[in-house]
């Protein structure tokens, strides 16, 4: 995650340790919505798994937590993959988590 | 619940999903009320992931994101507001257009921007002006709020 991310998310009213506390929980409010839901709705539940385990993976970058770095940004990857995208790179996977840091605190 | 969870969740009762299910969400009167808290957030939810696959997506993710679009659309005017999300909709069938073109289906093209027109109100628009609305919108936003789409 980019230091403006980290920065705007610093001084916005929710800090950002209630978004690693929250995203976990959220992930899996959405698994669970996505298993009752009608399939055509997956792509979209998918998007915003993909764009939560991609702050997760910042998140856990900026923590030194290699293991759980790895295991989300495997995750987006694979969700984005699945998604028709065709570039899942590294870097790709920080922008879509900065912009979803940007979108929540904006 | 967290908000995206809410919308999604909202998003997903528009399909069919059913009630309740531990979610607090029992009753048809909470599912409607749901509906309308929900209303204002969804149109754009709808919108910012349909944009987002066509940009990142191929062609045959991208269409199916923008008919999920639509269809939802769709069903939310007629569970709801009959012309609640009528410009949402118009924009939606541009890109379908758009998208179609760029996939060589003439026909399929043909019909979205025909669509569009009919939701425009303005029998006259060309395919490019219509496009150029959508551009124009896409490029607000962007200067609006960076991060959107």
């Amino acid at each position: 995650m980019s230091f403006v991310c980290f920065s705007l998310a610093a001084t916005e009213f929710r800090p950002l340790r209630d978004m690693e506390t929250a995203l976990p929980r959220e992930v899996q409010d959405l698994i669970r919505v996505r298993r009752q839901a009608a399939q055509e709705l997956w792509p979209m539940i998918d998007l915003r798994l993909a764009k939560d385990y991609a702050v997760m993976t910042s998140l856990d970058k900026q923590g030194g937590n290699l293991t759980l770095e790895a295991e989300h940004r495997k995750s987006a990857t694979d969700l984005l993959r699945s998604l028709g995208w065709q570039d899942v790179s590294e870097g790709v996977i920080v922008a879509v988590g900065d912009e979803e840091v940007h979108s929540r605190f904006k | 619940m967290t908000r995206a969870v809410r919308i999604t969740f909202a998003v997903a009762a528009v399909l069919g999903l059913g009630t309740g299910l531990g979610w607090g969400y029992a009753t048809g009167r909470d599912i409607s009320q749901l509906y309308a808290d929900s209303l204002p957030e969804m149109a754009p939810m709808l919108g910012d992931f349909a944009v987002q696959q066509v940009e990142s997506a191929d062609t045959d993710h991208a269409r199916q994101a923008l008919r999920l679009e639509i269809s939802i659309l769709e069903k939310i005017e007629l569970l709801i507001d009959n012309k609640c999300c009528r410009g949402e909709l118009a924009l939606a069938y541009v890109r379908l257009g758009t998208v179609e073109d760029a996939a060589g289906q003439t026909q399929a093209k043909e019909a979205a921007f025909n669509q569009a027109r009919r939701l425009f109100g303005r029998n006259g628009l060309t395919d490019d002006e219509m496009r150029s609305i959508v551009k124009k919108i896409d490029g607000a936003n962007a200067r609006i709020d960076p991060t959107s789409h």
